[in-house]
């Protein structure tokens, strides 16, 4: 993928670069915002990772005339500085999401790889838990390669824990992907899906913690 | 200026009051002094239709010596007309063209003055009806002088009573500045010391020179230079406690970072690498810290947005996004209390930050792997969060110090910089919220507890 990475702060810059080409990514570095302007006019790229504190004019101008060329661009804004007002600013004007400095690389390469994935329209058609593999288009959920006996419902809240692994999902949240909007459900009825859930998914490689007054986490075991 | 101010408030006022006092007054003697030159004019046609013989006939006839038309004729300062006329408006001795009175004397009203003017000369008459002996009308005398003697007295009139308001006018301007002048002399002096200060020198000003009308005004602003002395001073030992702060991870950093450099094999270099991060992170962390001590100081951030939010959805957003960190630690992290909407009007993300201060202090001080951390919110008799932990807790003589910028318990390892409960506290100031910690239930643990001030509407009605 062709990245355009547009950072003053050159020990930054090459960091970003090097970690980006090291995951094959084909990575081009500018450093002010006429650079960045002449760059995104001359070539094409799939993303945009994008300082706002820049020489000669900031990001949210290189941004602004992006935008203005129609150009759809995924953009990744980098800043010190996280008010509110910055951020709503940067998003008023088209960027794709917003990462505060300083940030890990892992989070940038986490945030590259959901903006792709949304820019490509397409989600993943298949969630990876180790041995545990659930096929969302498929409907069907695989403990090394052999098909879990889920019903339809038992799958919808697997399919939103996996998709959300390692992170809580709150029991409304789970209600609401199995139930209808208007039907009064007690929550208590999640506890007999997670009982179940787990029961089918003993050798499967990840637990379903149950977290205090919070929800559930699909995590894998160690 | 206050001096041109009064002077403006108080010069159009004492004008005004002239200005009417001599107009009333001018009014008054113009009046007078008409009234008495009219007398005397209407005296002259009295003596002169005197003088008139008005026999049977319709006629009458002037009998005047040229003696005696001499002396009623002679005035030092006007010239004098007079006209003997007629019933049927002939002249029978003077001037023609002195014209009738504009209506006609009668038996009731005989005497009339007006004013009229022969050629363009402006004159006062006096008109005085002739009769006979059988009260018929038998004639007009008519007597009229110019104006001259009337001008000069009201030209008299006008001077001596402008002249006053001029000169009073004056004086009281002139009292006014001088008195304003010496009045506000201290404060002049005043003004100019404050002028001549260094910005640093935030010593009371003395107020003994001071007028007595100024002086609340001084010792207000004395307090203020007291409270901001104290300001400043807390300020510049936070700076330098931070920078002193942030040395350490940064010496962390250089060390481990010299280490990896010299190191020959990729097996060698990994362990400092690991310190490196460890050290970035405290460093990031540090920093964060420092912004939000910063955003949280009243006023410091004018794009602050405070408004109505749910906090029982913040509390528990703020607890999943915790969960991850806390497994990682063996650390079982809960919410209790009811889930549904708690409405309160602040500034979400300066809450969600001491949230986050909170839970991230109990993770570090207050509980081992094994142990719980239950974040508690309770909306009876107002919005109340408590964090609760099972670890050692906080020695009473402690509790009120671990909410102090840069105080660590002694013994508590870790490598905080003691700044997450200050922000717990000074969030929750701003916000009219009280923080304090105490014992758990069973005197195991530590509660920490904030507590809102009631709100106008605690509940959003349910849907």
């Amino acid at each position: 993928m062709r990245i355009l990475v547009v950072e003053d702060d050159l020990i930054l810059a090459d960091g970003i670069a090097n970690a980006l080409r090291a995951a094959g990514h084909a990575v081009d570095g500018v450093a002010s915002g006429p650079e960045a302007d002449a760059a995104l006019t001359g070539e094409e790229y799939e993303l945009v990772i994008l300082d706002i504190e820049l020489p000669k004019f900031d990001g949210f101008e290189v941004l602004r005339r992006l935008r203005r060329r129609k150009v759809a661009t995924p953009v990744l804004v980098l800043t010190a500085r996280d008010s509110v007002h910055d951020r709503i600013q940067g998003l008023d004007l088209g960027a794709d999401d917003y990462l505060t400095k300083p940030f890990e690389m892992g989070e940038l390469e986490a945030r590259i790889r959901a903006l792709v994935r949304r820019a490509r329209g397409a989600g993943d058609d298949r969630i990876d838990l180790g041995r545990l593999e659930v096929d969302v288009k498929g409907r069907r959920a695989y403990v090394e390669g052999r098909a879990v006996d889920l019903s339809a419902r038992e799958f919808a809240v697997l399919e939103v824990l996996a998709s959300r692994a390692g992170r809580v999902v709150s029991k409304e949240a789970l209600i609401t992907t199995v139930y209808q909007w208007d039907r009064e459900v007690s929550p208590n009825v999640m506890e007999i899906f997670v009982h179940r859930l787990r029961k089918k998914l003993q050798d499967a490689g990840v637990g379903i913690r149950t977290i205090r007054g919070l929800g559930y986490l699909l995590e894998r075991d160690a | 200026m206050l001096r041109s101010q009064l002077l403006w408030r108080l010069l159009p006022s004492v004008m005004v009051v002239i200005l009417v006092a001599s107009f009333f007054a001018y009014r008054l003697s113009l009046d007078m002094a008409t009234e008495a030159y009219d007398a005397a004019l209407f005296d002259s046609a009295r003596s002169l239709a005197q003088q008139i013989q008005v026999g049977g006939g319709t006629r009458p006839a002037l009998a005047l010596p040229r003696a005696a038309e001499e002396i009623l004729l002679f005035d030092p300062h006007d010239r004098i007309y007079y006209r003997v006329a007629a019933v049927d408006g002939s002249t029978i001795a003077g001037d023609a063209r002195l014209p009738m009175p504009p209506a006609p004397l009668t038996g009731a009203l005989p005497v009339r003055f007006y004013d009229t003017r022969i050629e363009g000369e402006e004159l006062r008459a006096s008109a005085y009806a002739l009769f006979t002996r059988g009260e018929e009308p038998a004639g007009t005398v008519i007597f009229a002088e110019t104006l001259i003697k009337r001008r000069r007295l009201l030209e008299r009139i006008l001077v001596t009573l402008i002249l006053p308001l001029v000169v009073i006018t004056g004086l009281a301007a002139g009292l006014v500045w001088y008195g304003v002048r010496t009045g506000l002399a201290p404060l002049n002096d005043l003004a100019s010391a404050l002028a001549r200060r260094e910005s640093s020198d935030l010593r009371p000003v003395p107020t003994d020179r001071v007028p007595g009308e100024v002086r609340p005004a001084v010792d207000a602003f004395n307090n203020l230079m007291t409270r901001v002395e104290a300001a400043q001073s807390a300020q510049q030992r936070f700076l330098s406690e931070a920078a002193h702060q942030l040395r350490t991870p940064l010496a962390g950093l250089s060390a481990q970072l010299d280490r990896a450099l010299r190191a020959q094999d990729y097996d060698a270099i990994k362990p400092a690498l690991d310190q490196l991060r460890g050290a970035s992170r405290r460093v990031t962390r540090l920093v964060n810290q420092l912004l939000t001590i910063a955003r949280a100081e009243p006023g410091a951030d004018p794009a602050r947005e405070v408004a109505e939010f749910d906090l029982g959805a913040l509390v528990q957003a703020t607890c999943r996004e915790w969960v991850p960190d806390a497994l990682a630690a063996g650390v079982d992290l809960g919410f209790a209390g009811d889930p549904g909407p708690l409405m309160l009007v602040g500034h979400e993300a300066l809450v969600g930050e001491m949230l986050n201060n909170l839970i991230d202090n109990a993770l570090r001080y207050g509980a081992r792997g094994g142990q719980a951390v239950t974040v508690r919110l309770s909306r009876d008799p107002q919005p109340e969060i408590a964090v609760e932990d099972e670890g050692p807790g906080v020695p009473p003589e402690e509790r009120s110090r671990v909410f102090e910028r840069f105080h660590r318990v002694s013994g508590s390892g870790g490598a905080g910089a003691g700044l997450g409960l200050a922000i717990v506290r000074e969030i929750a100031r701003t916000h009219g919220a009280q923080a304090w910690v105490e014992a758990g239930g069973d005197g195991r643990g530590a509660v920490f507890r904030v507590r809102f001030p009631a709100q106008k509407m605690n509940r959003k009605p349910s849907v």
